[in-house]
């Protein structure tokens, strides 16, 4: 029976590929994208003061805590044809996001956005202000401080923030099927296909999908565990 | 009396640095209102004097509340004016007690860090200060590499190698016990008349300020409580509630009885005593102004104890007084008063009172030189 199911486990369906391969490339291009606007962030709530920091925090950190359900169906509001931001973009540039693989983009964006920014902060905070102060008096602008000082070391909290919000973004489900829908080869992701796969009883490929998302979850901590501690 | 105070030392290229503001911090306040025109000032106060906010407020890192800070005729500071520059414009090399050397650069990227860009291809433009501060061996080392008396030298070539118009020490000796202490002074002295650069030196040490400063400020709660030559300054009596503060030390001047390169000690006379120090090159007679650490004193009831130290001297107790948590003794040794702090446990268990004959055991590196020219001839030797 073990046998069995691990031989169809392996079995691995051109479906559940595109799955997978979708997964990858969303939240790697909410990485990419994400990655300048968090170190900025990271830096300013680790680093500055400055009116309304408290709640750009609260803000930042909210869909950690909100159900990514409401998340998305915020997100929806505001993106669709009739929404704040989606109405705009559709009378512009005739662009609709919703339920694209760009919705995909946005909704594990704005529910990882968080993890990557703690990272980031927690980076930073450990990095000495005198080191910082030291550098200034050196001759250096804050920009130089920043890329010579502060992110070379905080690259530890810096690399951890990023595969854990890329981790989160892998196998994000809530605010994804708000936004995006679950359209197999175009917005179904793999959680999303997990979920397909259980309401048809698709035991084998539930399995499969599982075991993939649990490995990668697994090394993607993994990963991050070994960044972060020493 | 010694010659560092017979010399008139302008300030380098005749600048001359005012101080006039006024920085707040929660319930401290910072007061300042004096002109620097010696080459090396020193700022003598405890913790909690405001030691460090002045300096954070000369190199810009801190903003004051009010008032002016100018370099010469440049203003780097004028609330009126709204002048504030920012510290990477002011270029003020700063030392910091604990060093802050880049832990992810080496020893040659953390010097060539602050260096002006037209300076970067230049390997030579570094072969002076790396010569004076004796650190050409280390610079592929990584700073937790090295030790903390290395750690400091580099601090200091870093900040000399960004060619600042002054330095700003903070503490630079701190973090260091004596004896490394007695070692890294020589290379400050050698840093003060090699580079035509005026420093402020922030310390809680009466000893190196007056070793080192030409000038010096006495700081108290935020305010100049009192400034002058520092050896004048600084072993008169009204500065000893300063001295209880920061730690007493004694200051004696004593004249040389014997010099001995062979043996390599140098005998000082104190009355019809002796003080044993590692050999210097002074002429017999001449006096040496010596700092002892109250706290490095150790008081005995019997002469011939024992021990391996060399100094034992007979004095008197002329006084005891509770300072805190220990018994700060005044001790008279022929007409030489020395203070020496122990505890009350201490002064209870030996039965010390007033008049009482006892000895003081006095470590031979516990023993700072203040006399600049037998600190330099050290390192030459």
């Amino acid at each position: 029976m073990s046998y069995y199911l691990f031989v169809t486990a392996m079995r691995i369906t051109p479906a559940e590929v595109t799955a997978l391969t979708l997964s990858i490339k969303v939240a790697l291009l909410s990485l990419v994208v994400m990655f300048p606007p968090g170190l900025l962030v990271g830096w300013l709530l680790a680093k500055r003061a400055f009116p309304g920091k408290v709640f750009l925090n609260t803000l930042v950190m909210l869909p950690l805590v909100l159900p990514p359900v409401v998340s998305g169906y915020l997100l929806l509001i505001l993106l669709s044809k009739h929404g704040l931001i989606g109405g705009f973009l559709f009378q512009v540039l005739g662009i609709e996001f919703v339920f694209s693989p760009f919705a995909v983009v946005i909704a594990i964006s704005v529910i990882s956005f968080p993890l990557l920014v703690r990272g980031i902060m927690a980076g930073m905070e450990a990095v000495p202000v005198e080191l910082e102060n030291a550098a200034r008096t050196l001759g250096a602008s804050p920009a130089k401080v920043f890329f010579t000082v502060t992110l070379p070391l905080a690259y530890r909290g810096v690399i951890g923030g990023a595969i854990l919000g890329f981790s989160k973004s892998l196998g994000e489900f809530g605010a994804t099927i708000m936004v995006a829908g679950n359209i197999p080869g175009k917005t179904q992701t793999m959680a999303l296909a997990i979920f397909s796969a259980v309401q048809l009883g698709e035991d084998a490929s539930v399995y499969r999908l599982v075991l993939i998302s649990t490995v990668v979850a697994f090394v993607a901590l993994w990963l991050t565990e070994r960044f972060t501690l020493r | 009396m010694f010659k560092a105070a017979s010399r008139d030392i302008a300030m380098a290229n005749g600048v001359k640095i005012s101080l006039n503001f006024r920085k707040r911090l929660g319930s401290f306040a910072l007061k300042l209102n004096c002109t620097l025109e010696k080459k090396v000032t020193a700022f003598l106060g405890a913790s909690g004097s405001g030691k460090s906010t002045l300096l954070s407020c000369i190199s810009g890192t801190l903003s004051p509340d009010e008032g002016e800070i100018a370099f010469g005729d440049e203003l780097l500071y004028a609330s009126a004016l709204g002048i504030d520059m920012p510290p990477e414009k002011r270029r003020f090399g700063y030392v910091f007690q604990e060093g802050y050397l880049f832990p992810h650069l080496t020893v040659e990227q953390n010097i060539r860090y602050g260096q002006p860009r037209y300076r970067r291809k230049d390997p030579e433009s570094t072969a002076r200060v790396l010569d004076i501060l004796e650190i050409s061996a280390l610079l592929h080392r990584y700073p937790k590499q090295l030790s903390v008396g290395q750690r400091q030298r580099v601090a200091i070539a870093r900040a000399l190698a960004m060619e600042p118009r002054m330095l700003l020490m903070d503490e630079p000796l701190a973090s260091l016990d004596s004896e490394l202490k007695n070692r890294i002074i020589p290379y400050l002295h050698h840093v003060k008349d090699a580079f035509d650069v005026p420093i402020l030196y922030v310390t809680h040490a009466i000893s190196e300020a007056i070793a080192l400063a030409d000038e010096a400020f006495l700081l108290s709660d935020g305010e100049i409580a009192a400034s002058g030559e520092p050896h004048q300054l600084l072993t008169a009596p009204s500065a000893m509630p300063i001295a209880q503060l920061t730690g007493v030390e004694n200051i004696l001047s004593l004249p040389v009885a014997d010099s001995d390169k062979r043996r390599g000690v140098t005998e000082l006379e104190i009355g019809s005593q002796y003080l044993v120090i590692p050999y210097i090159a002074a002429a017999i007679g001449e006096a040496i102004p010596t700092a002892i650490r109250a706290e490095d004193i150790i008081i005995s009831l019997e002469p011939n104890l024992p021990i391996s130290a060399r100094n034992i001297l007979k004095g008197k107790i002329d006084q005891l007084d509770a300072v805190g948590e220990r018994t700060l003794l005044s001790i008279l040794v022929e007409g030489h008063r020395l203070s020496v702090k122990i505890t009350h446990e201490a002064r209870g268990q030996l039965q010390l009172r007033r008049g009482l004959e006892v000895y003081c055991v006095i470590k031979a590196n516990a023993i700072n030189l203040l006399w600049n020219d037998c600190l330099n001839q050290d390192l030459q030797d």
